[in-house]
């Protein structure tokens, strides 16, 4: 570890140096502009057929939309491969959602990771010290084998869905051929891995395949070194975030070694680092709308229209400022249109922060009530569609539309008492305040301390099974991911025979029977409404983890409290922002539950048979937001093995590539899908011929 | 933290079927006449093994369970899950043995991995999921001999 603090270098929170060095001696642009590698609209008039009406802004080999795991993986390539590239995102800072993420990257193959694991080896810098956690067996892979895998149709879920047999196959093949490279690539740009322990939901349950990032706790953040400091870490103080991690990091000892702490933020800003050190060009606040092709739908992609899309502090009021600043393009024009010599990149994330869009898939979720995962960190329009909306609109094709209803998409948090309840978040970042509060999260524990009610009013659900999700295929026998003491067969008729599958079906519906039609629902949206979790003092005092105060509750909307039920539901229908109707049936079921809980029978869900009831009767009384999320994105743009996006008719749309949750045919959830991905496209997005 | 090897993982067809047959008599307490039944509350582990066990759950449980062992995942890419520890745990478990929550534990879990601890660590997990459940601790070391863990009973708490 000594050998890696004697580097010399710049804590992270500085500015890398070597940005831009080449660009500003070939473009002569002024030192200190982050524009330097970009033209300037003059330099960038000459215009081809299609596209002679259009005024350039700017002028790059390859645009990359979204600077998250694809996009900031694509950007990278590509500018190793000597393209200039640009990296335009909506938001105030780079990451996307891997910057929440649990940085659990699954690939395979026989990537060098799992070759480390099964040697036994550490890693160069010798931070992983902990042994092997799977048995080299369990780590024996090849791309033939992760292709079955990721391409098994007899692998169902527990849920009933079959979530490798949709899978796009041209592309998922070029994605377990490029596993390996892009595991390598990861390593090579700073990112740092703990041991193999097991495999991401979708990708493949033969063998371990998936790893933590981690950063060691340091001194000071200084990513070269791999070290953060614990306040950037967030484990300093139980209930502070920081500006670096959205995400608390977690204690990783165990797959690393002691003082390792883990998260997308040990990925993410990793990454970052790197692409702004290389010379990647970075627009934040700049929102990608459409894409400018030669003819409607014929035609070379010549480059995008973006408009700006300042974040504003939620309590200064002034633009937010991203963690680093070094590449940055500070442009505040309304509309800019980008030329791309060489090639777009679609990676701005998926369509889950879209209810119009993800209505598509379920209508219930129309419903605007319940946000996106991270919908705080991304703001408004974080997961919209953009990519979707824009391929769309010059003719792509759209892949995996049936792959979203698999249960594992949208689901119900046991966070409570917060909008942006998939994640958590202290006060320390920059977008807390929109979130206003942590939430309780109750764990699934927490579900019988409480009923739960639609807005009506009415209970819907037995609470106990009302957070449940189905879960990841199995093979018979409970092999779920690599257990030598299994046989593991792929392709095999017996892993979906009718027995196993009447064993392993657990998915109750709870999130169905929330979001149906209620007698607050009205035409022509119907939409069901927010959730809330009722209970009284007595709860309070029982557990002890609930802590009903900032920052885990807020006067935000979504934590309300009263003396009476009465007065409860009118405070809530007065300040929760999509209580559209009274809670006109709350004191009565509030009675009708106090009825069940002395006779000790729930005649309505049977909740006596899945744990205690307990009264709601001392007051004060309280009502949390029960939020629906919905993460995954596994629908979307049509791509071949090249991440080049396809027509409708099967043809390449030249000069377009895409990556990550813009991209439909893959339900595998996580990073693993999105790097790869960009990976391959920033690799083919550089080798386009200039335009 | 103390560097201590890690257990590999053993896992022959032998333990499979044995622990399938555990999760199919789950319920069932394998006593005999011979056998004295134990209590959790007899101080059946150790206060240093409980901390040892504090140190593998993070990465093998806490991701899912959560760091109050409570069924809230510390990674919100995880699922929620039941809870490990405290009063609904001993609720959930209560009149089966820890060689069933042994077994059980051991083939089925973590989810996305069964088998990441080994025998040792993984007795000292269940040590720790004791202490965190309010069940005393004792002198002597909960081992990872199913047949001794059978004969452990599980009780809810007062």
């Amino acid at each position: 570890m000594a050998k890696h603090r004697e580097k010399k270098q710049k804590s992270a929170g500085q500015e890398p140096q070597g940005v831009s060095r080449r660009h500003f001696v070939t473009t002569g642009a002024a030192a200190g502009l982050g524009a330097a590698a970009l033209l300037g609209a003059d330099d960038a008039s000459a215009q081809r057929r299609g596209g002679e009406d259009i005024e350039w802004h700017y002028e790059v080999d390859v645009i990359v939309c979204g600077g998250g795991c694809a996009g900031l993986t694509a950007a990278i390539r590509a500018r190793d491969l000597g393209a200039e590239v640009l990296v335009v995102d909506q938001n105030f800072d780079l990451g996307g959602r891997m910057l929440h993420s649990g940085a659990f990257v699954s690939l395979g193959g026989g990537d060098p990771l799992q070759l480390r694991d099964m040697r036994g080896e550490s890693d160069k810098e010798g931070f992983v010290t902990a042994a092997p956690v799977q048995e080299p067996a369990e780590l024996d892979d090849n791309v033939d084998l992760l292709f079955r895998d990721i391409t098994d149709w007899s692998i169902v879920d527990s849920g009933g869905g079959a979530p490798y047999r949709f899978n796009e196959r041209e592309m998922v093949r070029a994605w377990a051929e490029n596993c390996g490279a892009t595991r390598q690539f990861l390593i090579d740009n700073y990112v740092r891995f703990g041991r193999v322990n097991g495999t991401h939901v979708g990708g493949g349950i033969s063998r371990a395949r998936g790893a933590n990032c981690f950063l060691m706790l340091g001194d000071k953040t200084d990513i070269k070194a791999g070290t953060v400091t614990a306040e950037d870490a967030g484990v300093a103080d139980r209930e502070r975030s920081s500006a670096f991690a959205p995400v608390q990091m977690t204690n990783s000892d165990r797959t690393v070694s002691a003082g390792a702490v883990a998260n997308g933020a040990a990925l993410a800003r990793s990454i970052e680092f790197s692409a702004r050190e290389k010379g990647v060009q970075i627009m934040l606040f700049r929102h990608f709308d459409e894409l400018l092709r030669e003819e409607p739908f014929t035609g070379r992609i010549l480059g995008i229209k973006a408009h700006y899309s300042p974040r504003l502090h939620p309590e200064t009021g002034e633009r937010m400022v991203s963690y680093w600043q070094n590449g940055n393009v500070d442009e505040r024009r309304e509309v800019i249109n980008i030329r791309a010599r060489k090639a777009v990149v679609l990676a701005s994330g998926g369509h889950a922060g879209n209810p119009t869009v993800r209505s598509m898939f379920y209508p219930a979720l129309r419903e605007p009530a319940f946000p996106t995962s991270g919908n705080s960190l991304q703001g408004e329009h974080g997961q919209d569609a953009s990519a979707m909306i824009a391929g769309l609109r010059v003719g792509a094709a759209l892949a995996g539309m049936q792959q979203n209803p698999t249960g594992l998409t949208y689901h119900i948090s046991t966070r409570l008492g917060t909008r942006d309840a998939y994640t958590t978040m202290m006060p320390g970042h920059p977008t807390f305040g929109l979130r206003g509060s942590a939430g309780v999260n109750v764990g699934t524990a927490g579900f019988e301390e409480f009923i739960a009610v639609n807005q009506v009013g009415k209970r819907f659900f037995n609470e106990v099974r009302l957070s449940g999700r189905p879960g990841g295929g199995q093979y018979p026998g409970r092999g779920v991911v690599p257990n030598p003491g299994l046989e593991h067969k792929p392709y095999d008729w017996h892993n979906c025979a009718e027995d196993w599958l009447r064993t392993t079906y657990s998915y109750n519906h709870g999130l169905d029977a929330a979001l149906a039609i209620n007698e607050g629902s009205e035409p022509p949206d119907y939409y069901s409404g927010p959730l809330w979790a009722i209970f009284d003092q007595d709860t309070v005092e029982r557990n002890a983890n609930w802590q009903l105060r900032f920052p885990y509750v807020a006067d935000n909307g979504y934590y309300f409290s009263a003396n009476t039920i009465e007065e409860l539901a009118a405070k809530i229908e007065a300040g929760h922002e999509y209580q559209r109707v009274p809670l006109r049936y709350l004191a009565e079921t509030v009675g009708k539950w106090n009825g069940y809980v002395d006779a000790g029978k729930d005649p309505d869900f049977e909740r006596e048979t899945d744990g205690d009831m307990h009264r709601i009767a001392r007051a004060p009384f309280h009502a949390l937001a029960i939020m629906v999320i919905w993460h995954d994105s596994f629908g979307g743009l049509r791509c071949n093995g090249k991440q080049q996006v396809v027509d409708m008719q099967g043809q390449v749309i030249p000069g377009l590539y895409a990556g990550g949750e813009a991209v439909g045919g893959f339900s595998k959830h996580g990073l693993g899908k999105g790097h790869v991905q960009g990976f391959i496209a920033g690799t083919n997005a550089a080798a386009e011929p200039d335009a | 933290m103390p560097e201590r090897p890690v257990a590999r993982p053993v896992r022959s067809a032998r333990m499979i079927g044995m622990a399938l047959s555990a999760l199919g008599l789950a319920t069932a307490i394998p006593a005999t006449a011979d056998d004295a039944m134990a209590s959790i509350r007899a101080g059946v582990y150790t206060e240093a093994q409980a901390n040892r066990g504090a140190y593998s759950y993070p990465v093998a449980c806490g991701k899912c369970h959560g760091y109050l062992l409570d069924g809230a995942p510390d990674d919100p890419d995880m699922f929620s899950t039941p809870p490990i520890g405290g009063p609904k745990f001993l609720r959930n478990w209560k009149g089966r043995s820890l060689g069933a929550l042994f077994e059980y534990t051991k083939t089925t879990m973590p989810f996305n991995n069964p088998g990441f601890l080994g025998d040792q660590e993984l007795a000292d997990v269940l040590a720790y999921m004791l202490q965190q459940s309010g069940a005393p601790a004792g002198e002597v070391e909960l081992r990872p001999d199913p047949e001794r863990l059978g004969r452990i009973l599980i009780e809810a708490g007062s």
